[in-house]
């Protein structure tokens, strides 16, 4: 069981709809269920880790549209479709495009339960990276010009002494301005400095 | 020599085969009598200028005019007249000298001579003329009447299978969650009531669709009318040309003549017929050590009912003959499932009976009977 977590199931079969809601909630997840996706969209989606399990043919906008369109918003919540009677041709355009799972009906239900939990856990990850990542910039936009000019310089296996000499400034200053941009970015050690800013160079 | 052709050609005439593909006497249709046994082929002059062979024809030499991409199907198909004795027909291209192509259709009728020699009376007759200009009107309606044919059966099945499926996920997912609950002493009995409700709603909403499709097999014999099931088989065989040519198929028939009539639905049986045919071309397609031998036969059984066998030198049935007129059974990778189970369906609907019996050594034979009409009015 996953906490703080929701599936959102879109299906336009009221039958299969309670049916899949049901059978989700049986193992402690919350469950919202929508007879279009059009009507999802109109959900505000909360910020905890989320994934949909989507018909592919629906009336009106079908699944793999949604999906692109899903991609072209940047809402890169895992989708799971399922399937009546699915081709291959169909479900690699759908793996290709990023689906977690494609499942033809009826399928077993631990496979949509698994892979229920891996889109879960595939979204939490995304939003701790995302996190952290939104962290390290706070952190990072609290240094001054000259610190992170400081710890640029550091990451890059330079010397205090080096440093100092090319600052043209005292290496006592450079000790303080490094201490405090560590302090500020609440590094433990240079390792760990070292691996802040190689995330925040990743994601820039 | 051209005296006992003539009485030959004569005595061809009068049979059925000949009637519905060369009955008009026109200018490009040849004729030859040949005795496998010895090789001896007498010929009329017209077959000589269709040919473009100066006198005296041998099978080698007519074959020299076959063009490369066909001699396969042509060998074949005089390889199987010396070895069955049955009738035959195909049609075949033939390059001219001067480059052009002729399509060939011959029609051959195996008689007996006085010595009890297998010999065939045959027809050939150019239909270049006939192909070029109608080529593509004969294209349009056959596919027309294929795909008609085709879809009506192809649609229902995929809506059966839709129509089916979705309730029955439903019941799956129902019970599942049941159980999950139960399985953690968790299950609230209003819970269970609801979900036990749902699944009497699915259960319910599938065998309606079941019911539905049982209507509408039923309702059909509305349409039903005396027909020569021979006549039948004849309509559908050209629906299925497409496919036999692109896959090679060498297509044989014997239809007994003066088979009592059936009282029948014209279109379900077309259907029924065009689906056997279709599943046995379709299991011949990894078929490449043999030959692919599609062998259609109306007869009469030991009771008096019609019974009509098509039989391929495919895959064979495997173990599990009888799973083959299961729902949703397929060998094929793009199949429904259903194709047999309907056909079952219709010929049952009919009063007769439809199953399978493996070949020996390859392949598959799949037979219907029909009861014949004075008895199926009773």
């Amino acid at each position: 069981m996953i906490d703080g977590a929701v599936v959102f199931v879109v299906d336009d079969d009221p039958s299969i709809r309670s049916s899949l809601k049901f059978l989700i909630s049986s193992v402690g997840l919350q469950v919202e269920s929508f007879d279009s996706v059009e009507a999802l969209s109109r959900r505000k989606l909360p910020d905890i880790p989320c994934c949909l399990v989507l018909d592919v043919r629906l009336q009106g906008l079908s699944g793999l549209d949604f999906q692109h369109e899903l991609a072209a918003r940047n809402c890169p919540m895992p989708i799971i479709f399922v399937t009546g009677y699915g081709d291959i041709p169909m479900s690699v355009q759908a793996m290709k495009a990023g689906a977690v799972e494609f499942l033809t009906k009826p399928f077993r239900d631990q496979d949509l339960l698994d892979a229920i939990r891996s889109a879960l856990q595939k979204d939490r990850s995304r939003r701790e990276q995302e996190k952290e990542v939104a962290d390290l910039k706070g952190r990072f936009n609290l240094l001054t010009p000259r610190e992170k000019k400081v710890i640029s310089m550091v990451v890059s296996g330079m010397l205090n002494k080096e440093i100092a000499y090319q600052l043209g400034t005292a290496e006592n200053t450079v000790k303080v301005q490094r201490s405090r941009a560590m302090e500020k970015m609440q590094a433990q050690s240079i390792t760990d400095l070292v691996r802040m800013i190689e995330k925040l160079n990743r994601v820039a | 020599m051209h005296h006992e052709l003539e009485r030959q050609v004569d005595r061809l005439r009068k049979c059925e085969t000949w009637d519905r593909l060369v009955a008009a006497p026109a200018p490009s249709t040849g004729s030859f009598s040949w005795r496998p046994s010895t090789g001896e082929i007498r010929w009329s002059d017209e077959l000589c200028r269709i040919f473009e062979l100066d006198p005296p024809l041998t099978v080698e030499r007519v074959r020299t005019r076959v063009h490369p991409e066909d001699v396969g199907i042509f060998d074949s198909t005089f390889d199987l007249a010396c070895r069955t004795g049955n009738d035959f027909e195909g049609q075949h291209r033939f390059l001219m000298p001067d480059n052009s192509i002729k399509h060939l259709r011959v029609v051959a009728h195996a008689t007996r001579d006085q010595d009890g020699q297998l010999e065939y009376i045959a027809a050939v007759r150019d239909v270049t003329a006939r192909r070029q200009s109608e080529e593509a009107l004969d294209k349009a309606r056959s596919e027309l009447a294929r795909v008609s044919r085709l879809s009506i059966m192809g649609e229902l099945a995929a809506s059966i299978a839709h129509d089916v499926n979705q309730p029955l996920t439903g019941i799956i997912n129902n019970a599942n969650a049941c159980l999950r609950l139960l399985d953690n002493g968790n299950l609230d009995p209003g819970v269970l009531q609801g979900a036990l409700e749902n699944i009497v709603a699915d259960a319910t909403r599938a065998s309606a669709v079941l019911a539905r499709i049982r209507a509408f097999i039923k309702n059909s014999p509305a349409t039903r009318s005396e027909l020569d099931i021979n006549e039948v088989i004849r309509e559908v065989l050209p629906l299925a040309s497409r496919e036999l040519h692109e896959n090679q198929v060498q297509l044989q028939y014997k239809l007994t003549k003066g088979l009592p009539p059936v009282l029948v639905d014209r279109v379900q049986l077309q259907q029924v017929l065009l689906n056997l045919i279709i599943n046995g071309i379709e299991a011949m397609f990894t078929v490449t050590d043999r030959m692919r031998l599609l062998w259609v036969q109306s007869t009469a059984d030991e009771l008096g009912d019609v019974l009509v066998a098509v039989r391929d030198s495919g895959t064979g049935l495997g173990l599990e003959a009888d799973r083959f007129f299961t729902p949703f059974f397929t060998t094929k990778a793009t199949g429904m499932g259903m194709g047999l189970t309907i056909s079952r369906s219709l010929i049952e609907a009919h009063g007769g009976r439809l199953w399978a019996s493996p070949n020996f050594p390859h392949g598959a034979t799949f037979s219907f009977t029909l009861p014949v009409a004075t008895r199926g009015r009773s």
